[in-house]
């Protein structure tokens, strides 16, 4: 388990997290540094009988959906949940999402990730590294922000 | 000798604080750096320590090693990194130390304990480690003062500007030694014994300062930490609900996560999965619920209470769920408010016997 934190912090040191945190702009981020386009989508409803938020990889971008029936710190939450899978380049199956988008043809998805519960070690990772990108306080802004950061205090 | 005690005590009490920090960025790994390697710096001054050791030229080494990761903690608080110079000033340093250190057959622990005419290589090694360290120490000390005017007034400002004046009396210290060292050296007759008490207190009373600084400004942190802490307590009645009910949205339990979690911000990180986990139950337990929208916590409360039972007994999903009451936005809202609901759920529990420990199953997502 020490493992883990170990390497979420690892994750963490090479990923530019906007401060204070904006979802919009470290998707920009995410999106920027794989070089496609990511598309944040709410589907409401999809926590019912499924995960409450889900990765699609198809060959052309990266979507991501949430479950907006939620508080927004909930939902951004669950979105950085699966920018974490994309940041740590876990892999999935494609097998769950037919139910959910019959649609969709299952030949253009690369990899499907579900935010379901944190039972494998692949949603133990996503989970701890979404909790430390947004968990942790912001520091000021302007050159005293990397001074507050390491001393630990606030405005 | 009861000073250099408690200099030690102090000293490596901060390096042992600030460990889990290594777990964090460049920044706090160079700034643990920088203590530790001060720490072992005074460690072996220590006089019964540099006695049993008989290698007083590791102090030195190690006070050079502090003076390189404090000038890699400046470089990366400014948003740099150390360049290739820096690296091979630092190594120049530390070898040209270790040759002089040979050639003039050993340097004594302390420059003040010299005397008499001084051979030319140990003069050149005071040269050496106290230049490198008063130039560092100097552009530290100009850093943090035009930092601290930008600092939040009180305790944070007043920290930095009490590291800025540690970093002074050591970088005075250092040249209160040297210049009688090269005078020495030059031929002129100089009593060290003049300048023995005055230097070591100024780098005790700097270190003291320096390291005392940093953890001024964690006076105001911890009282925020403080409330952090109260908050976990508020929000552990809903928490454990949702943990009992839906066992597979917890990361970790309360014990294992104050170890996982710990370093900077660790009750912060714990506060934010409780919450995290609070909204994942509620997620869960959300086709559960029924009547309307909960307005205050207390029906919020009651609304959880039912939707818990409702599932815990077998019924099947309501089919038209309300959902949960708005909340804003920051971190601080949600946890306001899921402590009001939490207290409400609490009192709820324990006055109404309707509403029991539901029973752990498997998630209905």
């Amino acid at each position: 388990m020490k493992g883990l934190r170990w390497r979420s912090e690892r994750r963490l040191r090479g990923i530019r997290v906007p401060r204070p945190f904006d979802l919009d702009a470290f998707c920009a981020e995410v999106a920027a540094s794989r070089g496609r386009p990511l598309i944040r989508r709410p589907v409401p409803g999809l926590a019912a009988e499924a995960p409450c938020g889900m990765w699609i990889a198809t060959d052309r971008a990266d979507h991501v959906f949430y479950d907006p029936g939620t508080s927004p710190l909930h939902a951004e939450h669950i979105v950085l949940h699966e920018l974490a899978h994309i940041l740590c380049g876990h892999s999935g199956s494609a097998g769950a999402f037919a139910q959910l988008f019959p649609d969709l043809d299952p030949a253009t998805v690369r990899r499907v990730l579900g935010r379901v519960s944190y039972t494998t070690e692949q949603e133990r990772e996503a989970e701890m590294l979404a909790s430390l990108i947004r968990g942790r306080s912001a520091p000021p802004p302007g050159s005293i922000g990397p001074l507050a950061d390491a001393f630990g205090f606030l405005e | 000798m009861i000073f250099d005690a408690v200099l030690l005590v102090v000293l490596w009490g901060a390096t042992l604080v600030r460990l889990p920090t290594l777990l964090r960025d460049g920044r706090q790994q160079a700034m643990w750096a920088c203590l530790c390697a001060g720490t072992l710096a005074e460690t072996f001054t220590f006089p019964p320590v540099a006695r049993a050791t008989g290698w007083p030229i590791l102090a030195h080494l190690f006070a050079a090693v502090s003076t390189f990761m404090l000038l890699r903690f400046l470089a990366l608080i400014t948003g740099r990194d150390i360049g290739r110079w820096q690296w091979a000033l630092a190594g120049t340093v530390l070898v040209t130390m270790v040759a002089l250190d040979v050639v003039a057959g050993g340097i004594g622990p302390d420059a003040t304990r010299l005397s008499g005419r001084l051979p030319p290589a140990v003069v050149a090694f005071w040269l050496v480690l106290d230049g490198y360290l008063v130039a560092v120490l100097t552009s530290g000390s100009v850093l943090f003062l035009s930092v601290a005017r930008e600092a939040p007034t009180g305790l944070p400002r007043f920290g930095l500007r009490t590291i800025a004046a540690g970093w002074v009396l050591i970088a005075l210290s250092a040249g209160v030694t040297t210049i009688p060292t090269v005078l020495s050296g030059a031929g002129v007759p100089v009593d060290f014994s003049g300048v023995e008490s005055p230097s070591r207190y100024l780098q005790g009373a700097g270190t003291l300062l320096a390291v005392g600084g940093a953890l001024v400004p964690a006076g105001r942190r911890s009282r925020v930490v403080l409330a952090e802490y109260r908050s976990l307590l508020a929000l552990r009645p809903l928490w454990t609900a949702m943990r009992d009910a839906f066992p597979e949205v917890i990361l970790f339990s309360p014990r294992r996560a104050v170890v996982e979690m710990a370093g900077v911000d660790d009750v912060r990180l714990r506060l934010y999965r409780r919450v995290i986990e609070i909204r994942d139950g509620m997620l869960a337990l959300r086709p559960y619920l029924c009547g309307v929208l909960p307005e205050t916590p207390e029906a919020e409360a009651a609304a959880i209470a039912q939707a818990l039972r409702r599932r815990a007994t077998g019924m099947p999903p309501s089919g038209a769920s309300p959902g949960f009451a708005p909340v804003g936005p920051e971190m601080a809202d949600e946890v306001a408010w899921l402590s009001r609901v939490s207290r409400a759920y609490r009192r709820r529990a324990v006055t109404a016997p309707a509403a029991p420990t539901p029973r752990p199953s498997g998630s209905t997502r």
